[in-house]
């Protein structure tokens, strides 16, 4: 275990030395253009943006508007052409890719518009596999309550091919929240449920985010799903504005 | 539209198009390379008429090897008689090598000789200087002897030399050959009035049936290939088994390839057959994407091999000119035929590999395929049900059936067996290592790599098979080196060997030789072809010589018998090929008619791929009448030293050059003959390490490029790009350990079934069982632990390459 934790935990203490006040989120000018061809498509042009602790945030807006693009670059998965991207206090455009990438694995839940788990692994796998990534692993009660929390607990030795697309979506959901992330990212993880199984999956997400007391940013079409948080604003042509 | 969709998917994956490419060209230029080799030796002809005279030469021989002048005179005077070259031959040696002083006229009817600089060789030939008379060698025999252009050669220890004034290029039948003008070499090997043998050209048939007389042999060149095509026989089976295996080889990396482009797309198929296509039309279109790749890759194949089988045959012309006396023709003679037949058959084949994989995307519910990545497997119950029925079935086809053709296809059989269970056992290595490994890196990674073991399955089996083969055929060959090597020691108890140049010794020659001082003991052998076609040996030895016969089997009596003439020996390539066993009663035609004899043992024997039949000295001299040896071996006293004893020999003044070579010459001379001959297996051996390439390359492609969204994710999740490197790093280095576990047993089976079964059943004989020899596998493991490893670097780099971002939103 010693070998996976070494290059994990020397940010370990952060959190406890940071400012409660300090927004968990804050994008500055964020610009991101992607080539295509001879010509230039700028999917956000300066986009300034700032979530704080606890907050959970809806961003909407059309099919082709940039929402997945704007998180990536907020998890640090991507970097912007200009601007800057803050995490807790930390310039994540500035630091090196491994650096970014154990802050990610520290800091940030990631939820896939399309589950994105492990194909070859089963549900309670894919949750343990964040523990073994950021050098904690989870115990095994951890998991079972998170688990049970989400209604899931019956189904961790199935494959993901064994499971609804709804219990799917919480096992990726039960993988964001299993490290205690202070920030979880969301991308439309409702976006291929019914409408009973959506509304499911949003309700526990938004229970346990509150009962983390870390901040959500939620990329969503469906308004019910953005009526549950505290905020919305909408991408439009490379600009984010308030609703 | 359909062909748009597999167009994009292969400009998608042009990796596993292109292994899939080499895979399906490697297979079919191997059997294509082979086919045109087989034929080429099927073509053989006696080397050096074909090179005078040419390829119809017709030959003229006496029984006893050798025609006197006045035969050759009589018969040139008689009406209408042919142009024809009179040729004299003696083995002689020079440096340690074998070699054959050919004497010509250059003014009779032989083809023009042109040096290496493009003159004509006939002045060449007269030009004398200082008493040394001259000879005409091929540019690689100069090699071999490691010496130049005007340079002299001293033959035997005779002290006879010749001076090389010119070289020939190419020719390899003239390889090892000195030629000489016929009346210099007469004088020179004491051989005033006696040729070995009249060319003529093929015109003169006719002619010489007509006039040729009861006492002349006449040999056409139909008649030498047909006896080509018996010499030849064992070489031809034996390459074809190597062929079909390294085909086999072939065309399993190709399924495995292939499965792997379907595998990879099951997704698709599943919706597109949820959309509504139809079983048929999938088919069709996988066929014909089967068909495109199938059929270029068969094409480059047929280039290959045309380039491939040209070499090969030059590789092999040599020792087959040396160990046969014969001559493959200069280049192969590829037909539209074949290569149509081949390349038809190369489209059949892909298709039918790709058979049971196409089964699985049309007959899985589109709703499964649609959601599962996951490859079922084979439960273990029925791989093991599968794994014993072929075994058996292949065992006992092999044990029922005597044929070469059971022993290949029984070892396809088993072969096919093992490599169904083989990802069972390999992955159940990996899931053990990754249980003792569990919270670490490797353990994870390792977990991983076992959780793929769906589509990893048919790849791992490849490159096992591979492996095993590249492993097991160099352990044969190295292993029958060594039995040779064990052989010809254990067979040449003297301490020297004599014989007389292009002539046996007479019974008063021997005795000479017997009664020098420092001689102990003495040998000698004496061998004849009888009317029937049978070699038969007379051997007279003493007591210690015994050992040297290697008996296969219990014959406690067989000393007894074979030196009281009550019995004879047999080879084991003759007892094989007539089913002969110890107390069958062999019949020779003898000059008092039909002998008839029991068996009294069977030996070991590596000289003759037809055997032979040994009798004592006394019986064959009772038969015969015939009193002369071809040579002698001596036992020394205690003291004596061979080339002592040689310069005493040659004082001797026999009447014949005499010539005497020690066990270690002549072991050093039949191990070299060995690595020439078998030159073309490592040839195969290579290529089948070069499909191990391929499938090495195709597994660990497969298992870290079609993971790359898997492995995004990981990254997404937070493993860093180093962790990321170190983990596809295990997982190639655990895939390619694993796979070298499973094909060492095998390449240890593989090795058995050639030594043992295949080996005796092409040429009859078989080799002693031992231990098989680790070189290979200390070859082969360090490369392909590297290469493996280097291998799976590959899509990590690209992964590290490429936004991960990318590779998320390409799973889609
Ligand atoms: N690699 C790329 N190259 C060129 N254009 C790209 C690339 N990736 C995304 N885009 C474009 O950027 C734009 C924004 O894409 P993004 O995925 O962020 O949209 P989105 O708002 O998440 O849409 P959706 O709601 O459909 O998921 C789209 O117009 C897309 O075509
Ligand atoms: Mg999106």
């Amino acid at each position: 275990m010693a070998d996976d934790c070494d290059d994990v935990c020397h940010d370990d203490n952060r959190d406890d030395c940071r400012d409660e006040r300090q927004p968990v989120l804050r994008a500055r000018g964020v610009t991101r253009t992607y080539h295509d061809g001879n010509q230039d498509i700028r999917v956000l042009d300066s986009v300034d943006l700032e979530v704080s602790a606890g907050e959970k945030l809806a961003i909407t807006g059309e099919s082709g508007s940039g929402k997945s693009t704007f998180l990536h670059l907020a998890a640090g998965m991507d970097l912007p052409d200009a601007g800057t991207m803050e995490l807790l206090g930390e310039h994540v455009n500035r630091l090196a890719e491994p650096e970014r990438t154990r802050f990610r694995a520290r800091h940030i839940g990631l939820v896939f518009q399309d589950y994105n788990l492990i194909e070859s692994l089963s549900a309670g796998e894919n949750i343990e596999l964040v523990g073994w990534l950021t050098g904690r692993p989870a115990s095994v009660d951890d998991i079972r309550r998170l688990a049970a929390e989400l209604g899931i607990d019956e189904l961790l030795g199935r494959r993901p091919d064994q499971l609804s697309g709804g219990q799917q979506q919480r096992v990726a959901i039960a993988r964001a929240l299993i490290h205690q992330p202070s920030l979880v990212l969301a991308d439309e993880p409702t976006g291929s449920l019914d409408q009973a199984s959506a509304e499911q999956v949003m309700q526990v997400l938004s229970q346990s985010v509150d009962a983390r007391g870390c901040a959500l940013v939620l990329v969503t079409h469906s308004e019910t799903a953005a009526a549950r948080c505290d905020r919305r604003v909408r991408l439009r042509a490379g600009k984010l504005e308030a609703t | 539209m359909l062909a748009r969709l597999s167009r994009a998917f292969f400009y998608r994956h042009p990796a596993q198009v292109l292994l899939a490419l080499i895979g399906i060209a490697a297979g079919v230029a191997v059997v294509t390379g082979v086919a045109l080799l087989r034929g080429a030796l099927v073509e053989s002809l006696d080397a050096v008429s074909a090179e005078l005279v040419g390829e119809q030469a017709l030959v003229v021989r006496h029984p006893s090897g050798r025609l006197d002048v006045d035969t050759y005179a009589r018969l040139v005077r008689q009406p209408g008689a042919p142009d024809f070259v009179p040729v004299l031959r003696a083995a002689v040696r020079s440096d340690g090598q074998r070699l054959e002083v050919v004497g010509v006229d250059p003014f009779s009817g032989i083809r023009t000789l042109t040096g290496a600089d493009g003159t004509g060789l006939s002045t060449a030939l007269f030009n004398e200087s200082g008493g040394i008379p001259s000879a005409v060698v091929s540019a690689s025999t100069l090699e071999l002897l490691d010496s130049g252009l005007d340079s002299v050669l001293t033959l035997d220890e005779s002290g006879r030399q010749v001076r090389v004034t010119a070289v020939i290029r190419g020719r390899p039948g003239l390889d090892r050959r000195l030629l000489m003008d016929i009346s210099r070499a007469q004088a020179m090997l004491d051989e005033r009035g006696w040729v070995s043998e009249l060319l003529a050209p093929p015109e003169s048939e006719a002619w010489l049936r007509a006039n040729l007389g009861d006492e002349l042999l006449l040999v056409t060149a139909s008649g030498q290939r047909a006896s080509a095509r018996q010499l030849t026989a064992g070489m031809r089976a034996n390459l074809t088994a190597m062929s079909l295996l390294a085909l086999a080889t072939g065309l399993f990396v190709v399924y495995s390839v292939l499965s792997f482009l379907m595998v990879q797309r099951r997704r698709t198929f599943g919706l597109l057959r949820a959309l509504g296509m139809t079983h048929g039309r999938l088919a069709r279109l996988l066929i014909g994407e089967v068909l495109v790749i199938a059929a270029f890759g068969a094409l480059a194949g047929l280039v290959a091999s045309t380039v491939l089988s040209d070499q090969l045959l030059r590789l092999i012309a040599a020792p087959v000119a040396e160990v046969y006396g014969q001559l493959p023709p200069a280049a192969t003679n590829p037909t539209p035929w074949l290569y149509a037949g081949i390349w038809l058959a190369a489209l059949a084949a892909a298709v039918a590999v790709t058979v049971p994989v196409m089964r699985e995307a049309l007959q899985i519910p589109p709703g499964r395929l649609v959601r599962s990545f996951v490859v079922h497997v084979l439960p273990a119950r029925k791989v093991l049900a599968l794994t014993v029925l072929l075994v058996t079935s292949g065992a006992a086809w092999v044990a029922l059936d005597a044929r070469l053709v059971a022993a290949l296809g029984g070892l396809f059989l088993v072969l096919a067996g093992v490599i169904v269970a083989i990802p069972m056992i390999g992955f159940g290595l990996v899931r053990g290592l990754a249980r003792r490994t569990a919270t670490t890196l490797p353990g994870r990674a390792l977990r991983l790599l076992e959780t793929a073991r769906g589509r990893l399955s048919p790849a791992l089996a490849a490159l096992s098979l591979a492996l095993a083969l590249a492993i097991g055929m160099g352990m044969m060959i190295l292993g029958f080196r060594a039995a040779v090597g064990d052989w010809v020691t254990r067979l040449l108890q003297a301490d020297m060997y004599v014989s007389l140049e292009s002539r046996s010794l007479a019974r008063e020659q021997v005795d000479r030789l017997a009664s020098l001082e420092g001689v102990e003991a003495f040998s000698s052998v004496r061998r004849t072809r009888l009317a029937d076609g049978t070699t038969l040996t007379a051997y007279d030895l003493p007591a210690r010589a015994w050992s040297g016969f290697e008996l296969l089997g219990e014959a406690p009596e067989a000393y007894r018998q074979f030196s009281a003439g009550d019995a004879v020996l047999v080879s084991e390539p003759l007892a094989r090929r007539q089913g002969l066993a110890i107390g069958d009663i062999v019949e020779l035609p003898t000059p008092e008619g039909p002998a008839r004899v029991p068996i009294a043992a069977v030996f070991r024997d590596y000289s003759s791929e037809q055997g032979f039949v040994a009798v004592s000295g006394d019986l064959y001299r009772r038969w015969f009448d015939d009193h002369a040896v071809d040579s002698v071996g001596l036992y020394l006293a205690d003291g004596m030293t061979p080339a002592e004893l040689g310069r005493r020999i040659e004082g001797l003044a026999l009447g014949g050059v005499a010539q005497w070579i020690t066990p270690a010459g002549i072991r050093r001379e039949s191990l070299a003959v060995f690595d020439r001959t078998f030159r073309v297996s490592w040839a195969l051996a290579m290529l089948v390490g070069l499909i191990a390439l391929v499938a090495l390359t195709s597994a660990l492609l497969a298992q870290g490029l079609e993971r790359s969204r898997e492995h995004a994710t990981l990254r997404a999740l937070g493993l860093s790009p180093a962790r990321l490197f170190g983990l596809v790093t295990v997982q190639s280095a655990g895939l390619t350990a694993v796979a070298l576990a499973t094909a060492l047993p095998l390449a240890v089976l593989i090795h058995y079934a050639l030594s043992l079964l295949i080996q005796p059943r092409a040429f009859g004989w078989s080799l002693p069982a031992g231990l098989p020899p680790a070189e290979p596998v200390l070859w082969v493991v360090p490369v392909a632990l590297v290469l493996g490893t280097l291998t799976g670097l590959y899509p990590a780099w690209r992964i590290g390459r490429r936004p991960m971002i990318e590779h998320l939103r390409a799973g889609r």
